[in-house]
């Protein structure tokens, strides 16, 4: 059964794709899937269509319908509860490196 | 002049059934008759009523190669026809090519007519009984006319908004759909901006938008991304209630509500 499931995912992209001029950072993704490897699968294809590399991954899980993830992370779930196609982004926290 | 002989008797006059003298009953067109040359007067050009046709080409103001035609209705092209060659359901109302839009007025016109030539005969029938038979012939022959008139007329009608009205769909409050957008595929939002086909709007680069937040650490940047949706745990209250945690927004901080959730038992 698919559920919607949320990752915090370390991103790698392209020079000049952020106003920061950051190529590292973090970002908490949310897709649908009907299991972890699945939902990392497909985190990293759409990453990869937009020549973004998937570096890492932390506190993958499904999403618990019962905690709040935040202001920006509840509005994506929002979101994404009402369209199985959507990919939530929430905010990219880069960081420069050492 | 020979004197008249009493034993015959008068051979009184029928009724006068001569057109002229039913100025308006008598003519379908419903205009004005030159009782001379027995054309009519439609304001624009004459009609010859003795032989159906206009005594001159269709006009119009403004400067067309072929005046009030319709590239569908053939009849219109011709520009010395009298409303299509349809006397029955149309009616010319100023003497250029009659439309559809003449149609009502001809309906009406034509009930008029019928009724008035019955109303004359009627009346001419009162003032001369001796004319009965030649009355009842010709009341029988508009009579006759006219209800095929009606009947000529509510079939053209029928047949005419048949053709005009489309059939209701099964929902009449269905609204038309267009093609549908497959969910999958790129789009637009509202305001104009591009998305991929997974809804992300899509910046100048064409690569999804989002918020960036530089931090000056990896680590800063790890947590502060991965905070949120966490708990501020009371395992053990200080001031002796029940066990209990709070909720965190993303940026770590505790929901003010002072909601405490308590733990399974």
């Amino acid at each position: 059964m698919k559920t919607i499931w949320i990752t915090n995912a370390e991103v790698r992209v392209e020079p000049g794709d952020m106003p920061s001029g950051d190529v590292l950072g973090f970002m908490r993704i949310t897709m649908w899937a009907s299991s972890e490897s699945e939902f990392l699968a497909k985190v990293r294809a759409y990453l990869d269509k937009y020549k973004w590399e998937l570096l890492s991954t932390q506190e993958t899980a499904s999403v618990d319908s019962g905690r709040d993830y935040g202001d920006e992370v509840n509005k994506i779930i929002d979101e994404i509860s009402e369209n199985e196609n959507f990919v939530g982004l929430g905010t990219y926290y880069s960081y420069k490196p050492e | 002049m020979q004197a008249h002989d009493p034993r015959i008797p008068l051979r009184r006059t029928p009724p006068q059934l001569h057109r002229n003298n039913l100025a308006t009953a008598a003519h379908s067109t419903g205009k004005e008759r030159d009782a001379e040359s027995g054309n009519d007067y439609f304001g624009a050009r004459y009609y010859a009523s003795t032989m159906g046709r206009w005594l001159s080409p269709d006009w119009s103001a403004k400067e067309e190669p072929v005046p009030y035609a319709k590239l569908d209705d053939p009849q219109s092209l011709n520009l010395y026809s009298y409303v299509g060659n349809n006397p029955l359901v149309r009616v010319d109302a100023d003497g250029h090519v009659a439309g559809a839009d003449d149609l009502v007025e001809g309906v009406i016109v034509v009930g008029v007519i019928g009724a008035i030539a019955l109303e004359a005969g009627a009346q001419a029938y009162n003032r001369s009984p001796e004319g009965q038979r030649s009355l009842e012939t010709f009341t029988s022959g508009v009579s006759e006319s006219f209800s095929s008139s009606v009947n000529s007329v509510k079939s053209t009608i029928s047949g005419w908004f048949s053709k005009k009205a489309a059939p209701l769909p099964a929902d009449s409050t269905a609204k038309p759909q267009g093609p549908v957008k497959p969910a999958d595929a790129p789009g637009v939002t509202a305001g104009g901006q591009a998305t991929d086909e997974h809804g992300r709007k899509l910046g100048p680069s064409g690569k999804p938008q989002v918020n960036n937040v530089p931090k000056n650490t990896r680590e800063g940047a790890k947590n502060t991304g991965n905070k949120g949706g966490g708990t501020v745990e009371h395992p053990n209250p200080k001031d002796g209630s029940e066990p209990h945690f709070h909720t965190t927004r993303g940026d770590g901080t505790k929901v003010q509500d002072n909601t405490h959730y308590t733990y399974p038992k």
